[in-house]
């Protein structure tokens, strides 16, 4: 089997280092790039983000980028977003301000509703029957984020809750997935399925 | 369920790992990568890796560390500290591969820059490390740098109460690198209202963690170099521990490196 190549977009707004060696170990060809033309030729964009909303998607904007994810999630093309990148998919963020998203998930992102911040480790429990999540339900994944979708409907997979207060964890549109947790970084059960999600987006 | 977090903490001065004896003396134990993947290995939720000498010496944060870390393919949580001194520092580190940043000396002197930091990667991506002590019954703050102690500052409270910091590391700097001792009146003597806390230093046995896991506002404790010189610790940490507040333990294999199959 041809090792699926994965772009990991460049926007100066992730943890790009760690992503590529970990898809690397996981056994896919990783590209880092903000070129179209370059990410054209990959299986699977992931769209990866460590920080806040409004400088991210200025960045994606400066970088022609925030047209173009909108353009291939039109297309089917498999993205998939993670924590910072899962919320930029949204309609709009509340995060210092109101600030517009790509619109790809017609849903704003919020505060938490009771803690500011929410790092650590926490499990996700399926909203919606999701074959990519199947084995890696009941495990735990790392958060690291102080906003996040409170709903997003019918495109939910998962949701996970802090002291009773539920937020979703992971949500689908076609083959667009978003994470709101690490899956790089949270050892092998996160591993374990980065890998099956990758897999399922491109060869289901 | 949301766990706390059980961090192993690794000290780097002069680029080597090193085991600091309250913040005057260290032995060397070696190359902190080599640490940072037995940390990985063994299942710790995070791993803070802070160069204590890069502000003093005015170098910045040790970026070759950092690439070398994040070559490893390691799949813990990365908190990186020391050196970081402006949103240039920061930004470099996370692109890096570190998830999160730890700034210190940065608290004291540029508030206003740890403002535009959180701004731009946001609250959650910054932890405050606090080195502090008890003193005549009232809590102080050691700048290590000038090897002076005070009051935790205005400043640093507004810091807190504006956002603009997710959690505080509370170090027992006197009781750094001894067995068990961290002071528990650091804790009741914290004037940070709400403020999550992770304590670190002398955090050895396992009655002392249970006690400061009961303790308000801690969501997790940092344990150091005592990791690497006893068999197992990480995981007999946490099987002593409910596992509602910690993760289960895990043991690794060569095995586990096959992706292809979960759980092994």
């Amino acid at each position: 089997m041809k090792r699926l190549k994965v772009g990991l977009i460049d926007y100066n707004s992730g943890n790009l280092g760690t992503l590529k060696t970990n898809l690397s170990v996981l056994g896919f060809r990783c590209l880092i790039s903000d070129s179209k033309e370059i990410l054209n030729g990959c299986d699977v964009l992931l769209l990866p983000g460590v920080g806040a909303f409004a400088p991210a998607i200025l960045e994606l904007q400066k970088k022609k980028l925030d047209q173009y994810l909108i353009d291939e999630a039109d297309r089917n093309k498999p993205i998939i977003g993670i924590c910072l990148g899962m919320q930029l998919l949204a309609k709009a963020s509340m995060e210092n301000g109101h600030h517009l998203g790509l619109g790809i998930i017609p849903y704003i992102v919020e505060s938490l509703p009771t803690f500011s911040s929410h790092i650590g480790w926490n499990s996700i429990s399926l909203s919606a029957p999701d074959q990519s999540f199947l084995e890696t339900e009941n495990s735990d994944f790392f958060f690291n984020h102080s906003y996040a979708y409170l709903n997003a409907g019918r495109f939910e997979i998962c949701r996970s809750n802090i002291e009773g207060n539920s937020f979703v964890a992971a949500l689908r549109y076609r083959n667009v997935i978003g994470l709101q947790f690490h899956p790089e970084k949270s050892q092998k059960a996160g591993m374990a399925l980065l890998k099956q999600i990758i897999e399922d987006l491109v060869l289901v | 369920m949301f766990k706390k977090r059980f961090i192993g903490v690794i000290t780097v001065k002069d680029r080597l790992a090193v085991q600091s004896i309250a913040f005057k003396k260290y032995l060397p134990i070696g190359d902190p990568v080599i640490l940072a993947e037995n940390l990985d290995r063994w299942g710790v939720d995070e791993i803070l890796v802070i160069s204590i000498d890069r502000t003093s010496k005015n170098l910045g944060p040790d970026l070759n560390l950092l690439e070398n870390l994040s070559s490893k393919g390691l799949s813990t949580p990365l908190t990186f500290g020391g050196g970081i001194n402006c949103l240039e520092h920061a930004i470099a580190v996370i692109k890096l591969g570190a998830e999160r940043i730890c700034v210190d000396s940065l608290l004291k002197r540029s508030p206003d820059v740890v403002k535009k930091i959180s701004n731009h990667i946001g609250a959650q991506a910054i932890i405050a490390s606090l080195p502090v002590c008890m003193k005549d019954g009232e809590l102080n703050w050691y700048n290590h740098v000038q090897k002076t102690l005070g009051p935790i500052t205005k400043a640093v409270t507004e810091l807190f109460k504006g956002g603009y910091l997710s959690e505080a590391l509370i170090i027992d700097y006197h009781n750094d690198g001894s067995s068990g001792d961290f002071n528990l009146d650091i804790l009741s003597n914290l004037s940070l209202p709400n403020i999550p806390v992770v304590p670190f230093g002398g955090i050895t046995e396992m009655e002392k963690v249970l006690k400061i896991l009961g303790m308000q506002n801690i969501i997790g404790f940092g344990v150091g170099n005592s990791l690497s010189y006893t068999e197992h610790a990480v995981q007999k940490f946490r099987e002593r521990l409910d596992q509602n507040c910690l993760r289960v333990a895990q043991y690794s294999s060569m095995n586990d490196y096959n992706y292809d199959s979960f759980p092994s």
